[in-house]
């Protein structure tokens, strides 16, 4: 969150990837920084981690890539936040491809 | 019950409900000193993670638990078999100490020897009995940490040691409930609740600007940072292919910061804030 914090400061997007076990203690530690919109920058994942097989990971990593994309574009992770915001909405994933 | 220190093990990787029960056994196998045997009681305190992984391993009660990791600790005690015996012959009932060193020996041997065949010795066992071990299952949902407490009393009666503390349950009850905040006025002087939650006088700091799609579609630099936790390079692996494959004028520089417990090192962020357009870190667990 430090990190995050850091870069949204320095004017980077930013989003953070973590364990589903993870956001009550992020978003403390972000009202702590002074980050009140951090909802939109956490992207959670199925824990547990440190023990899947790589399957597995890239699993949870195609699970969470719209929601890093929504955190980078317009800061927000969720579909009912992207409404929220008067932004220029993701692409759909068809034509994105190569 | 008074206690012993509590002995932790620290796990990331098991996935197997007897390599759980072969660490916390090679562990408590050590509890109080290798010379050690016999001692009463022990709390093991089962993170949620491991009990899932020993439930999933076919061990369905905490009886199977205690039966399963009392077996395996005598299994992992038998090369102190013998020197336990010597000192405890030698050194407590003053025997002779040529007689001490040749039964301590000869039971050393034997007891190794079963062991190597996958025999666990219970003529010295490192906690009285199965029923010795008190199975809790406490912590957080993450985080593969258990640990053991081993209380005061070692041997049997006459032995003064034995039994000087004995485990009991009580129901603990919450003092003061959940704090609220505010917290509320005291209902009378004599009442004072004090709140433990500091509090942060700090400027509310808005998020970066953000481009929208185009920012990718015309090509810019994505920083991919691992904070350097087991695993998390697999996902921003993935992450990066990903982003190439639907964004292939995209660049996708990696970073990692040395550690995932302290914040990103200034010269690495900075170098970040220079050469991308945004930034995805990951990954905590």
């Amino acid at each position: 969150m430090h990190d995050c914090a850091y870069f949204e400061a320095q004017g980077l997007p930013s989003a953070a990837v973590l364990s589903e076990m993870f956001l009550q203690q992020a978003h403390y530690q972000a009202g702590g920084l002074g980050l009140s919109q951090v909802a939109g920058l956490l992207n959670p994942v199925a824990h547990p981690i440190s023990d899947q097989t790589v399957a597995q990971l890239h699993a949870k990593a195609d699970a969470c890539f719209d929601s890093v994309l929504g955190a980078l574009l317009v800061g927000a992770s969720t579909s009912e936040e992207k409404d929220d915001l008067n932004q220029p909405l993701l692409p759909a994933a068809t034509d994105c491809m190569a | 019950m008074s206690l012993a220190g509590p002995t932790q093990l620290v796990d990331f990787l098991t996935r197997d409900a007897s390599v759980v029960l072969d660490l916390l056994a090679g562990m408590m196998a050590q509890a109080m000193g290798q010379n050690c045997a016999l001692i009463n009681d022990c709390t093991v305190v089962l993170c949620p993670e491991h009990m899932d992984t020993l439930k999933k391993g076919g061990y369905a009660s905490k009886e199977q638990v205690a039966h399963a990791l009392w077996r395996r600790t005598n299994l992992r005690y038998a090369p102190c078999v013998g020197s336990t015996v010597y000192a405890s012959l030698h050194l407590e009932l003053k025997k002779n100490i040529v007689l001490a060193f040749i039964v301590g020996s000869l039971i050393g041997f034997f007891v190794r020897l079963a062991a190597c065949l996958g025999i666990a010795q219970t003529c010295v066992p490192k906690f009285s009995s199965p029923e010795s071990l008190h199975i809790v299952v406490a912590g957080a949902d993450a985080g593969k940490f258990s640990a053991f407490v081993p209380g005061f009393g070692i041997g049997e009666s006459p032995r003064s040691t034995a039994r000087m503390s004995s485990a009991v349950s009580v129901e603990v009850r919450p003092t003061v409930g959940h704090a609220q905040w505010p917290l509320p006025e005291p209902e009378s002087s004599e009442h004072i609740v004090v709140s433990p939650q500091g509090e942060l006088d700090h400027k509310m700091l808005a998020l970066a600007e953000r481009k929208g799609v185009r920012a990718l579609e015309e090509g810019c630099t994505v920083g991919l940072m691992d904070i350097n936790k087991h695993n998390g390079d697999k996902v921003l692996d993935r992450l990066e292919a990903t982003l190439r494959s639907r964004f292939p004028g995209i660049s996708v520089n990696r970073y990692a910061k040395p550690t995932f417990f302290r914040p990103c090192p200034v010269p690495l962020r900075e170098q970040i804030v220079r050469e991308c357009s945004m930034v995805v870190l990951g990954l905590a667990d």
